[in-house]
């Protein structure tokens, strides 16, 4: 391993609420407490039965929430929700073969993965220690029995089946002191004012739409997240954090006169309300969207290209969490049901040499842009840190989370999980780096330059790209599907750029990769939050412009319903109201 | 932890909320109402196009519905959460009352029949634009889809031969234009204090140490329904409910059998549930019973076909399952639309026994939504139903014999014309509305006290050679519905058609003690054995929510309606079938003791 260790410590000191205040500060959140206090005395007596588990672990996430969502300039949704959800992770076996091996069936439809089990459960949402403490009770009962079950099936499967590809171990030891940390305790009541002043402004937002012909959806949304983790483990790990973001969305669609739908969408993250941009901002960017909507509409239909792209910032960010991100995540090199692109491409070659690629959950801006794949510790206590996966255009290694694989032994902190998930290995803050790049200007020329080489009379420019989704699995075809929404013809000839609707981008991911030949000099970063088999998590993609030499497009599929038949009752010109 | 920061955040969590109003307002209904109005009426003069067959009949329904959910365990709160939500529902319907694109598939399949309404969510600002905008495109979908299933349906028909009745038969009943304006109805709701008492009544279950798992929960719904068709019909009324139900579990002493009870009240409000203290002792009660239960002895197995008496709970519930769910109509699917849901039997209902003895000669059952209590209203009570059809009282069995069913406006072979029981059911597969009961009133001439009842009760197996005989004071929840509804699935094939009971006592033909048992099961009455059934003098009248009925839509099973029961507090069967469980292993028992 490389990682700068020094460095890396310094900044977690950083992170870090001062250790050595550790236990007196819990007084002020019980939880904790009674986590730790039940799983020592589960552990007391399951660690004497014949069949112990090695390892067991009470993550328990308390999350608060507040939607608000606009329609046309009327609320449709505004309400707050408090759950929590307890997940117990339980292993009997040892570190090298334990009950969560995967076991494997005739993958097919409903074949899938061998479902693993973890016993996840809605918990008390007061601090009521007996109440949780009978929850925890119950339910370690469950995992355990589950566990010894799964165990035994484990064992069974492994003798009937032919000797597996990756022979490593099912679970890492934990490298370093366990995890401990603790951020206090933050109300969504205190976090999240004036709820009904924001719904004004949704409603605000949203009302641009309001009475335009041809617009069919338009909605303005906000999410408050405050999701409190807890983590204890028989590892000694002791862990309360925070999870928080705000996110506000606006969307809209037209439909083209043939039916096809046309979405647009915009979206802006924050770590607290007033983060957010103005209302100025916001109310000029659905002003655009609104003119873009309209000029999408009357957009003439792509044909099928083959040929020189540009990938804008934002676009190249989606495309690299898709198509790449979601490919290197360890624990899928290990399920035979997976793809497994990358598995055996390390310290070879994948992007031109000018690329690189890390993610930092510890990195909380780039070039400008908060970034929301923050945290200081893993969902499985393990600590985050910087990861290369590719320097110079050589892949380096995998993100892992504590499920090893064939050469990486060890979690990077990468172990993450929404609320009652299992944690898996998945992506954080993704940083595309070029040491070469060249302006924006004078990536356009070379896209003109290329497409005069190849003969072509223009090339496209990926604007902005809806997030996607990939499909890893090996039954599957191995491809990726970004969609895009905004996409203009570049023309060779000098005309002016024109706005082309309808378009399917498709391909591989290895080949696209290879063909990447300039990077421009502005990074744009784009926050999300991705989902996968462990639930939700906020992530951010960063990236320059990128121009692929050649990429390949096709029509995008479209509705086959016609336009209503009688117009919108709300149009400005006739309002009624 | 200590003891006085608990404290200080329960109060915290306690006080922070007020009493809550959810009354609509004046100005909210008429925009609501106005906004429906002008876009039925465009659509009913302007939808059309060349190609396409018109609408006849348009409905539109706008449901305004605040509801509540608390759930505790072992006296702390898991959930707590108010909601407000608008739903839009319609109905569209092409070509001619005699045949449109209804009855094609599986009624009230939504998405996975044809022909059927389809919800949305409305806003939630009183916004006349954008609530007719919402009617709009739904309209425009649902008129595209109309015509897209009639086509299916009229390919269909010519595919295959039906008999004259079935082709006779119209789709759709006419009825008559209806305006009925309700005000809404004015419910507060006190959060701190149902939360206060959820969390109270679920700690009782901490006292006990053989309980594992324990669920109280509440939920409260207020809603305001608004109903306007292109007959004319035009109706607005409330409807409330509040439903409470306590759940505890835990595993036989020896054996680890798991052990389940429950009981369940409802009301039209929260206020309306029994008090407080009531409550509390019904809790008890149910704990005290289940611990009685993991320490119960196991049904020995030995063979016994004789009497079984139904009393309390287990009583209404026997009535709910076994009389009044078979009493709703549904109209037969002859085409085979493609529903795969079609394809689940039903159960048996007494839909093909009109004009036949279904109860004892002395026996008549009446549903009369429109008479109310001395004060307030029943659950049951409603003055039009939810296609906006007046009830009246409808006499459905006399003398034991059955003169009609209850019914909605979809006609069928036995009763062709509507009698006003469309009715909401929820907390099933889905939710929506089924031919339901109101207010059902039992009345049986031959009825017996209840002191008589346990007597004869005892005779009849002393004659019939037992030792003892049967008391069934509680039955599993949803058990009927599940091993009879869904009774050719799985399991349920294997272990036949059974009921089972939660608590069952064995009585003594010899000195009359009781002894509680475990692990019994009951077979069904036969159509045989409820015509021969014995009911208590003893009235109840109870506000519960009744089965769906088995012959409602595939999404009605295990739904309830929103209802009345005014009838005998026991049944007897004079012959059932008690036999031993057929169950699956046993789990083990909890490695590590309870906290």
């Amino acid at each position: 391993m490389r990682y700068p260790k020094n460095a890396f410590f310094l900044l977690l000191l950083i992170t870090l609420a001062v250790p050595s205040t550790f236990r007196a500060q819990t007084g002020a959140d019980p939880i904790l407490d009674i986590l730790s206090g039940e799983l020592k005395r589960e552990n007391a007596t399951l660690s004497k039965q014949s069949t112990s588990p090695y390892f067991i672990s009470y993550n328990l996430g308390d999350d608060q929430n507040v939607t608000i969502v606009s329609s046309f300039g009327a609320l449709v949704r505004s309400d707050s929700s408090r759950s929590r959800t307890l997940l117990i992770d339980l292993r009997v076996g040892d570190y090298k073969l334990d009950n969560t091996h995967q076991i494997r069936t005739n993958a097919g439809f409903f074949g899938g993965s061998g479902f693993a089990g973890a016993n996840s459960r809605q918990a008390p949402i007061e601090n009521d220690p007996e109440a949780l403490r009978i929850a925890l009770w119950r339910e370690t009962d469950a995992a355990y029995k589950s566990a010894k079950e799964r165990l035994e099936e484990v064992k069974t499967n492994r003798t009937i089946k032919v000797e597996e590809e990756d022979s490593s171990a099912d679970f890492s030891k934990p490298s370093g002191p366990p995890a401990s940390l603790y951020e206090d305790p933050v109300e969504m009541t205190s976090f999240f004012k004036n709820r009904s002043q924001w719904e004004e402004r949704l409603r605000k937002y949203s009302e641009v739409f309001r009475g335009m012909e041809h617009i069919y959806e338009a909605k303005a949304s906000l999410v408050a997240s405050i999701v409190r983790k807890y983590f204890v483990s028989t590892e000694g790990s002791l862990m309360a954090s925070n999870q928080i973001y705000v996110r506000l969305m606006i969307q809209a669609m037209t439909k083209a006169s043939d039916g096809m739908e046309l979405p647009l969408y915009k979206s802006y993250f924050a770590i607290k309300p007033d983060d957010l941009p103005s209302d100025e901002v916001i109310l000029a960017d659905a002003k655009e969207m609104l003119a873009t909507l309209e000029k999408m509409r009357t957009a003439p239909l792509v044909d099928p290209y083959t040929g020189p792209a540009i990938l804008s910032g934002g676009a190249s960010g989606v495309f690299f969490h898709e198509i790449f991100g979601h490919r290197i995540e360890g624990h899928r090199q290990k399920n035979t049901n997976e793809g497994q692109t990358f598995k055996k491409k390390i310290g070879e070659k994948i992007l031109p040499d000018f690329l690189s690629v890390y993610f930092d959950p510890l990195q909380k801006t780039y070039a400008g842009s908060q970034l929301m794949g923050c945290y200081a510790f893993d969902d499985e206590g393990v600590r985050a840190r910087r990861v290369d996966v590719v320097e110079n255009g050589v892949f380096e290694r995998f993100l892992m989370g504590r499920s090893p694989i064939e050469g990486f032994s060890e979690s990077n902190g990468h172990g993450r999980a929404s609320p009652g998930k299992r944690p898996v290995a998945r992506q954080s803050n993704l940083i595309v780096t070029a040491n070469r790049t060249v302006s924006e200007d004078s990536l356009r020329g070379l896209l003109i330059a290329e497409c005069k080489k190849q003969k072509k009379p223009y090339g496209l420019n990926f604007v902005q790209v809806e997030g996607g989704f990939t499909l890893t699995g090996r039954t599957i075809p191995n491809s990726f599907n970004v969609l895009p929404i905004l996409v203009y013809r570049v023309y060779a000839d000098g005309r002016p750029d024109e706005l082309v609707r309808g378009v399917d981008l498709i391909g591989t991911p290895l080949a696209t990769f290879e063909r990447i030949i300039a990077a421009g000099d502005k990074p744009e970063t784009f926050n999300g939050v991705c989902g996968a088999e462990s639930g939700w998590v906020p992530v951010s993609a960063s990236s320059p412009s990128l121009l692929v030499r050649e990429i390949e497009v096709q029509k995008k599929e479209k509705s086959q319903e016609r336009l209503p038949i009688l117009p919108a009752p709300d149009l400005k010109a006739s309002s009624k109201s | 932890m200590n003891k006085s920061t608990l404290l200080v955040l329960l109060l915290f969590v306690g006080t922070t909320i007020p009493v809550r109003a959810q009354k609509l307002s004046d100005q909210a209904i008429s925009i609501i109402d106005r906004a429906m109005g002008d876009e039925l009426d465009r659509s009913k003069s302007q939808l059309k196009l060349n190609g396409l067959i018109d609408p006849f009949f348009i409905s539109y329904s706008v449901s305004d519905n605040h509801r509540l959910d608390i759930v505790a365990s072992f006296g702390a709160l898991t959930r707590s959460a108010f909601s407000h939500q608008r739903q839009l529902n319609l109905r569209l319907l092409i070509n001619n009352y005699q045949l449109n694109d209804e009855n094609f598939g599986d009624a009230g399949g939504g998405i996975f029949g044809g022909g059927t309404p389809i919800d949305m969510n409305l806003p939630l600002d009183d916004d006349y634009n954008t609530i007719r905008r919402a009617f709009w495109l739904a309209t425009d979908d649902l008129f595209k889809e109309a015509n897209e299933t009639f086509t299916k349906k009229k390919a269909a028909l010519e595919r295959k031969q039906l008999t004259d009745e079935d082709r006779d038969l119209p789709d759709f009943a006419k009825a008559p234009k209806v305006e009925v304006i309700e005000p809404p109805a004015d419910i507060q709701i006190n959060k701190a204090k149902l939360e206060g008492l959820i969390r109270d009544l679920s700690a009782i279950f901490s006292k006990y140490k053989p309980i594992q798992n324990c669920n109280v929960s509440l939920a409260s719904n207020n809603s305001y329904l608004f109903l306007k068709n292109t007959e004319g019909t035009n109706l607005r009324k409330p409807e409330t409910t509040c439903d409470l139900t306590i759940q505890a579990s835990a595993q036989a002493a020896d054996d680890g059998e798991p052990l389940s009870l429950s009981i369940s009240f409802s009301a039209r409000s929260p206020e309306l549930l029994p008090d407080r203290a009531l409550l509390m002792e019904k809790t008890e009660n149910l704990a005290q019973s289940l611990v009685a239960l993991t320490t119960a002895a196991k049904f020995d197995g030995k063979e016994y076909t004789g009497p079984v008496l139904f009393e309390g709970d287990a009583g209404s519930d026997f009535i709910s399952e076994q009389i009044v769910a078979k009493l709703s109509a549904q109209r037969e699917d002859v085409l085979g639309g493609g529903s795969v849901f079609s394809l689940v039997s039903k159960g048996p209902t007494f839909q093909k026994k009109i004009g036949t003895r279904v109860l004892p000669a002395s026996m008549s059952l009446r549903d009369i939504p429109l008479v109310k209590p001395k004060s307030g209203l029943y659950l049951g009570n409603y003055s039009v139903d939810e296609d906006g059809v007046v009830p009246g009282n409808l006499t459905l069995v006399e003398n034991g014999i059955l003169k009609t069913l209850y019914m909605t406006r979809t006609p069928t072979k036995e009763v062709k014309e509507p009698n006003g029981h469309t009715r909401p059911y929820s907390g099933g597969i889905g939710s929506g509305t089924t031919a339901g009961p109101g207010v059902v009133e039992i009345t049986d001439k031959k009825a017996v006290r209840s002191s008589q009842m346990r007597k004869d009760l005892l005779k009849r197996a002393q004659e019939d050679g037992y030792e003892y005989a049967f008391i069934v004071r509680s039955l599993e929840k949803g058990s009927l519905i599940f091993s009879e509804g869904m009774g050719n699935i799985g399991d349920m094939l294997e272990s036949g058609k059974s009921l089972s009971p939660a608590l069952v006592y064995q009585v003594s033909t010899k000195d009359g003690t009781e002894k509680l048992v475990r692990g019994t099961e009951i077979s069904f009455p036969t159509a045989r054995d409820l015509r021969e059934i014995i009911t208590s003098k003893e009235t109840v009248t109870k506000d519960m929510g009744l089965a769906a009925g088995s012959g409602g839509s595939f999404f009605s099973f295990g739904g309830k309606v929103p209802a009345t029961l005014i009838g005998p507090e026991s049944v007897m069967v004079p012959e059932l079938e008690v036999r031993k469980k057929k169950t699956s292993a046993n789990p083990t028992k909890p490695v590590v003791e309870k906290p």
